[in-house]
């Protein structure tokens, strides 16, 4: 938003103030109370303008005033005006103007003057002609006659184009026709009626009097014909004669009263419908008709009445006016007396307004009159029947009259079940069915609608039985029963039909369905005991069919609190069966928790059986199955517990036979190898060929730690085994004999049966091929120790002999080792048999010198020793080196390091290198 | 400044000179022309006693036309005619009076004569009475062509005027009409006479709005009557005009205004009366009924009084004669009623006098009368002359018979050349001079002496015959008095009996007016009535 600049203000202030332009032209300019020039500028004044209230003036005063008028202008244009006036509103105010007709007359009479003044000077805002029109009118009002004509005469003279030409010319006729010269008034009503300008109201006024003049001369068929155009006139202005205005009544009904006339004087219907096929149709014809059937019944002639109107019927059975015409034509038969032919008539007008949308067009009124005339015929037939000899059909004819009225009626229940009871009596068992249901339900306030409906559910429940024949399945049984509860609450015949229908259901394996229908039944207390208790049977299957477990715990102890409450009386064996059910609905709750992974809820359902249904075998299964529970989810100390109690409580029972095998699996899987294998030993006493528990029981010691029983096992059994058949006995043998070892309860003599069973066996394992080579290593190295500790002295070869049968023994042991081929046990063994060469090498050039032995003789001997003993160092240095080989091939360890320091030292300048690792360093890199 | 004034005086006193007539034929002649040209013919023959040029036989010519002499006139132009000097203006004259006279057919020939023999304001006046003449055959595009060889000006102004009333009787739309309207005011830009031109520029606004209007072009009929001045004598219907067309776009506050500002005017003026219904009108649509209902009794209540006036004014002609009744009244009024300014527009004697001087019988008459009364306050003004002169004349006679003053006169002389001689005594030089001279001059004052005796025998004699003359003279002005009160008299009825009729046409207008008014207040009462009815109707049937 801007705020004005304020200079503004002060420039419109100095301009106000001096009136004289002060910054120049463009200087905005305020002229006050001053006129322009041209009436273009002129000042604008200020005009008040209020609202102010009226006098009440009476059209009595108006029309004094206009009188006034009348009376004392000059001006003819004025007079005649205010005399138009003064008629038009005459005619609004309904005469009640207080004007004497002498007045009127003096004031038309006046006029006269005017009107030829006006018409002799031409002065005037009115045309000529219909100056001369209104003097005309003037002239016959004050009742010159021939005055009056005389100037319309005029008028057609001198004005052959004026719009009111018609008019005169009809007024002149009317002159004629009031003088009887009919066919100078035909002639002259036939000029208007050619004139293409004239109104369709003057035209249908000229037709009228046309036909009149017409009649009067005997002319009935050109009267007829004039008298059909009045009526397509007054069709066009009164909505086909739907509106027909008072003061169009009178013309209408002579009309059509003297074409009634016409007709009958000229034959009757047949020459009515000549005429109309001549002239062309009408949409009024009914009107014809009806008018001439009128006439006939006046004049006694029914069959000529009924005639004419059945001709139209026959016509146009669609028109609206047929009804009134079929009603026209039973009420002549019946004031004739013809009962046989208004019973037709009836069952004519009924079977016409059968479909609904015919008998929707009807009237209010004929509605009323087909519904009489339908309960009149029906009942007719419902009576017959019990005489007649066509019984069905009877019953069937009333039925379907009855089926047709109901539903037309606004109080149908009564009509509706009788209706039921005429199609039952028939064997159409269907439509009996619906007409009771719709007594009994779509009647509002009829008082037997229970009765009605109750002989629907017994008609269906005869038809589900197949007793009649009416196709019914279940689920319109129920639907029907539950309607009928629904409707008929306080009926205790509800109750029945419920506890039989959901019977019906449960047999169908429908629970849901049933369940609902037996707990609406089961909540009621209007119910009876033995209802509820038939209920709550019917839920605890339902529940059960649905695998509603605790539900069905609900509804059968419901069931069995009325049999312990005294309700009712039921006998023990169905009592017991109620328990049984009650303890199978818990246990399958349990299962159901179990599916769910609610352990202890499952438990809890297993253990609570018992207390339902204490020492029952589902009781018993209960608590097998909660430690079983307990165990599968590895809830071992509960589940230890839960067996131990089982088997204290049911020792004899079958499923306590599984405990042993479960308690075992529970203590291994518990981490109580010890308690396992105590387990095992006390069932292998209980068995013929125990080994297999016992070794079981060997195991869980070995991994329990209680060596010295695990050995005693191992023991006996290796005492008494035989060899090795096959390789799972093999390897078992082993690994027994090398936890022997291990555990340091056998020595050499097992090692050596250990590795001599490796040796002969086919079998190996990786345990064994390892126990083995550690067995020969122990050997070897034991070997090698008896080889070092033999001396050699004097004299050497003995003593060499001996060493070499020790370094032999040693070294088979290390070659064993290396035969079963582990890598650690290889590279040990290698280095080993290295170092004995070496030992060897080294021994002999360290052995004692013969004595006496000169210096060359010596140095001879050392030479003769030096080339002994080189290929024994040759030898070591070719095993370190194989040792020292197997790096490349990505082994290393204690042993290949120690035969490359050996190597190093005995040949460093191959093997001892200052070598290092290559560091890796980022200072080439830099992105890395 | 003083300077510029002084040189144009100068110039005028050039011009004068220049133009003044040099000889004593001349000068009556150029005041032969001003009288007539001021409306005095009879003073314009005298003047032009004894002159025959073709020129002061023009001049007499239309003196004598004026003075009512036609025939005399006509002698005289066809006489110009033949020969070669203002041909075109006797023909132009010769042919005003054939219309006057004859008519159209009989005038046709002289104008054609007239518009090919003239020039200026003569051939405009010719062309436009020629086309005027196709117009009233019918001859449309005849008169366009007249007129589209005219000059710019009021003559041509005035022909396209006449063409658009043409137009519009015969065409179904107001385009042409329109146009030469438009026309028309683009011509009357030529005229030189500015108050002629703006009485007509308003007037043809007028037409164009009516025109406008009349083609239901109301909102360009407003913008043609935005232009119409606010003091014409064509305001008042131009105000109701204007009202109309803004009436008919249903801007009803706005032809309030108009009407408003209309109602100002007299009753006298049309547009004033219709504005004053008009008022009621605007308030009937605006739906303020009472207000309207107001407006028309207000109307009535104007009309009423207007009545009273004119009544008063016909009982002031039937007693006084509409001569001194309207004419001398309004003039007592202080007021140049002949001026049409915004003043005498706003005062319903001088509205209804200028509404009757518009009638060309009454113009007539009140000039004649107009005439009269000067003639016979001349002749009285002559009378009293002639006794006076008589009067004078005996008084001369008396004292020329026993006159002493020739001889006192010699004797003054004679004693005056002796002082003189006495005189010469003083010699200087530049007064001898001097005295000679006087001695000269007295001389011929003695000469003169004695020529006087004669003279004063001659005027003796011329006096006795002007004194008879005189008392000849003054015995026939209380004849001609006589003959002139009589004619004033007749002429005074013939005014009465215009004027009469007149008033009793407005009177008759007015009354119309009031039965209009009355009507419209039937016709409101008459909605009040049928709406009660119709209330009353509605709540029967509701209970």
């Amino acid at each position: 938003m801007r705020w004005p600049a304020p200079g503004a203000h002060l420039l419109l202030g100095l301009v106000l103030a001096t009136s004289t332009p002060v910054w120049g032209q463009e200087a905005f300019q305020v002229t006050l109370d001053r006129d322009g020039e041209t009436i273009g500028d002129m000042r604008p004044v200020f005009l008040q303008f209020e609202s102010k209230s009226l006098p009440a003036i009476s059209p009595r005063e108006v029309a004094r005033r206009y009188v006034r008028m009348f009376d004392q202008t000059f001006d003819p244009t004025l007079r005649i005006d205010a005399l138009n006036r003064l008629a038009s509103l005459q005619d609004r105010a309904a005469g009640d103007l207080q004007i004497d007709v002498e007045t009127e007359l003096r004031l038309y009479r006046e006029a006269i003057r005017d009107y030829e003044q006006l018409i002799a000077t031409g002065e005037s805002d009115y045309p000529r002609d219909q100056l001369l029109y209104q003097l005309a009118k003037a002239h016959a009002l004050v009742g010159e006659g021939e005055r009056s004509i005389a100037q319309l005469q005029r008028l057609v003279r001198e004005h052959p184009r004026s719009p009111l030409i018609h008019e005169a010319r009809f007024r002149i006729a009317e002159r004629a026709f009031a003088l009887q010269d009919y066919a100078q008034a035909e002639a002259g009503y036939q000029q208007v009626i050619k004139a293409d300008d004239a109104t369709e109201s003057l035209k249908t006024k000229t037709w009228y009097m046309l036909g009149w003049s017409q009649y009067k001369q005997d002319a009935l068929d050109r009267a007829g014909d004039s008298f059909i155009a009045v009526l397509d006139q007054k069709a066009e202005v009164t909505d086909r004669f739907r509106a027909v205005p008072d003061g169009e009544l009178e013309v209408v009904d002579d009309t059509l009263r003297i074409l009634a006339l016409i007709s009958a004087r000229t034959g009757g219907a047949n020459a009515l419908a000549s005429r109309l096929a001549r002239v062309g149709e009408r949409d009024y014809e009914h009107l014809l008709y009806d008018r001439l059937a009128d006439y006939y019944a006046s004049e006694g002639r029914a069959r000529d009445s009924v005639a004419a109107a059945e001709r139209f019927i026959r016509n146009q059975p669609a028109h609206a006016s047929v009804p009134a015409l079929r009603q026209q034509v039973i009420a002549v038969w019946q004031q004739q007396g013809f009962t046989d032919q208004a019973r037709d008539a009836k069952a004519d007008y009924i079977a016409a307004y059968r479909d609904q949308g015919s008998y929707d067009r009807l009237q209010g009124r004929e509605q009323a009159l087909w519904q009489r005339y339908t309960r009149e015929l029906a009942d007719y037939h419902y009576q017959r029947a019990g005489t007649a000899t066509a019984t069905a059909e009877e019953f069937a004819r009333s039925g379907d009259l009855y089926s047709l009225l109901a539903p037309r009626l606004t109080d149908s229940g009564d009509v509706q079940r009788l209706a039921g009871d005429a199609w039952l009596q028939a064997g159409d068992y269907q439509r009996a069915l619906d007409e009771y249901r719709n007594a009994g339900y779509n009647a509002p306030g009829y008082n037997e609608a229970a009765d009605a409906a109750w002989a629907a559910v017994r008609l269906m429940a005869e038809g589900l039985d197949r007793k009649v024949a009416l196709v019914i399945d279940l689920d319109g049984y129920v639907a029907g029963i539950q309607r009928f509860h629904r409707r008929f609450a306080m009926d205790p015949r509800g109750y029945q039909a419920f506890v039989d229908a959901t019977n019906r259901l449960l047999a169908a394996e429908r629970y849901a369905e049933a369940l609902t229908m037996a707990a609406e039944v089961s909540a009621d207390p209007a119910a009876s005991p033995e209802d509820r208790y038939a209920a709550w049977l019917a839920q605890g299957r339902a529940q059960q069919g649905l695998s509603r477990f605790d539900a069905a715990e609900r509804s059968w102890r419901e069931a069995l609190t009325m049999t312990t409450q005294g309700l009712l009386t039921v006998v023990e064996s169905e009592r017991l069966a109620l328990v049984e059910q009650l303890a199978t609905s818990i246990y399958r709750q349990a299962e159901l928790a179990l599916a769910a992974d609610q352990i202890d809820v499952a438990v809890a359902h297993f253990q609570r059986i018992d207390s339902v249904a204490p020492s029952s075998e589902l009781a018993i299964r209960g608590r097998f199955d909660a430690a079983n529970t307990l165990l599968s989810s590895e809830r071992w100390q509960g589940a230890i517990n839960e067996l131990i109690r089982f088997r204290g409580d049911f020792p004899d029972h079958t499923l306590a036979a599984q405990i042993h095998d479960k308690l075992v699996y529970a203590y291994h899987a518990s981490g109580q190898p010890i308690r396992a294998a105590d387990e095992l030993m006390a069932g292998a006493s209980r068995n013929k060929v125990p080994w297999k528990k016992q070794l079981r029981a060997a195991e869980f010691y070995h991994q329990g730690g209680a060596d010295g029983d695990r050995n005693r096992i191992y023991q006996a059994y290796l005492a008494t085994a035989a060899p090795a058949g096959d390789e799972q006995e093999h390897l078992l043998q082993q690994r027994m004999r090398q936890r022997l070892i291990s555990s340091g309860a056998a020595g050499d003599t097992l090692r050596q049966t250990l590795v001599a069973r490796e040796l002969e066996s086919d079998w190996h394992s990786e345990a064994s091929l390892a126990a083995a080579a550690e067995a020969a290593l122990e050997l070897g190295r034991a070997a090698g120790e008896s080889f070092a500790d033999i001396a050699l002295v004097h004299p050497l070869p003995q003593s060499l002999a001996r060493k070499r049968q020790a370094l032999d023994r040693a070294l088979e042991r290390y070659r064993q080792a290396l035969r079963f081929g582990t890598d650690a046990a290889g590279s040990e063994a290698l280095y080993r048999q290295a170092e004995l060469y070496r030992k060897l090498a080294a021994d002999l050039m360290a052995s004692s010198r013969p004595d006496g032995l000169n210096e060359l003789e010596s140095m001879q001997y050392d030479l003769l020793l030096e080339e002994q003993a080189y290929p024994f160092e040759e030898k070591a240095l070719a095993l370190h080196a194989r040792n020292h080989q197997r790096l490349s091939e990505g082994y290393f360890d204690e042993w290949v390091a120690q035969s490359l320091d050996v190597l190093s030292r005995l040949h460093p300048g191959r093997y001892q290198r200052d070598s290092r690792w290559m560091a890796w360093t980022d200072e080439e890199g830099g992105d890395a | 400044m003083v300077r510029v004034v002084c040189s144009i005086i100068l110039m005028l006193s050039v011009t004068l000179v220049t133009a003044a007539p040099s000889t004593d034929a001349e000068r009556r002649l150029a005041l032969a022309r001003f009288s007539e040209a001021a409306g005095e013919p009879s003073q314009a023959l005298a003047w032009l006693q004894g002159l025959a040029s073709p020129t002061a036989n023009l001049v007499r010519a239309k003196a004598l036309l004026a003075s009512g002499r036609p025939e005399h006139a006509r002698q005289l132009l066809e006489a110009l005619t033949r020969g070669d000097r203002h041909r075109g203006e006797a023909w132009l004259l010769l042919a005003r009076e054939q219309l006057a006279e004859q008519g159209r057919e009989a005038a046709r020939s002289a104008l054609q004569n007239a518009a090919r023999l003239s020039h200026g304001a003569t051939r405009q006046e010719a062309l436009y009475h020629l086309a005027d003449d196709y117009l009233q055959q019918g001859q449309l595009d005849q008169a366009g062509r007249v007129l589209a060889s005219m000059d710019d000006g009021y003559w041509a102004a005035m022909g396209y005027h006449n063409i658009a009333t043409g137009y519009s009787d015969v065409d179904s739309t107001s385009a042409r009409s329109l146009v030469a309207i438009r026309v028309a005011l683009a011509m009357l830009d030529g005229d030189g006479n500015r108050r002629r031109a703006e009485a007509l520029r308003a007037e043809l606004l007028l037409k164009a709005g009516f025109l406008a209007y009349q083609s239901n072009e109301f909102q360009k009929a407003t913008g043609f009557l935005d232009d119409v001045p606010l003091n014409s004598f064509a305001t008042p219907r131009a105000l109701y005009l204007h009202g109309l067309a803004t009436f008919a776009q249903r801007h009803y506050r706005g032809a309030m205004q108009s009407w408003h500002r209309a109602r100002k005017f007299p009753l006298a003026f049309s547009g004033s009366v219709d504005a004053w219904l008009g008022m009621g009108r605007s308030y009937d649509e605006l739906g303020y009924l009472a207000q309207a209902g107001e407006a028309y009794l207000a109307a009535n209540a104007a009309l009423e009084s207007e009545q009273v006036t004119l009544s008063t004014l016909a009982d002031e002609v039937d007693n006084k004669g509409a001569y001194q009744a309207m004419v001398l009244a309004a003039r007592n009024s202080d007021v140049e009623w002949f001026l049409a300014d915004s003043r005498t527009l706003t005062q319903p004697r001088l509205a209804y006098l200028l509404h009757l001087a518009k009638q060309p019988d009454a113009q007539q008459a009140i000039a004649r009368l107009a005439t009269l009364a000067d003639l016979a306050q001349t002749l009285q003004r002559h009378e009293h002359d002639l006794g006076l002169f008589i009067e004078t004349l005996d008084e001369r006679q008396r004292t020329s018979v026993s006159n002493p003053t020739a001889e006192q006169l010699a004797a003054q002389a004679t004693g005056l050349a002796r002082a003189l001689a006495n005189l010469q005594g003083d010699e200087e030089q530049a007064s001898r001079t001097e005295l000679a001279s006087i001695t000269v001059q007295l001389s011929d004052i003695r000469d003169s002496l004695d020529r006087w005796q004669d003279r004063a025998t001659l005027a003796r004699t011329q006096q006795a015959r002007l004194r008879t003359r005189a008392r000849t003279l003054k015995t026939t002005i209380p004849g001609l008095l006589t003959a002139v009160t009589e004619l004033q008299e007749a002429a005074g009825q013939e005014l009465d009996r215009i004027a009469t009729d007149f008033i009793e046409g407005e009177r008759r207008r007015i009354r119309l007016a009031q039965d209009r008014a009355e009507q419209h207040i039937a016709y409101l009462y008459e909605y009040l009535a049928l709406n009660t009815l119709e209330r009353d109707l509605q709540r029967e049937v509701a209970e």
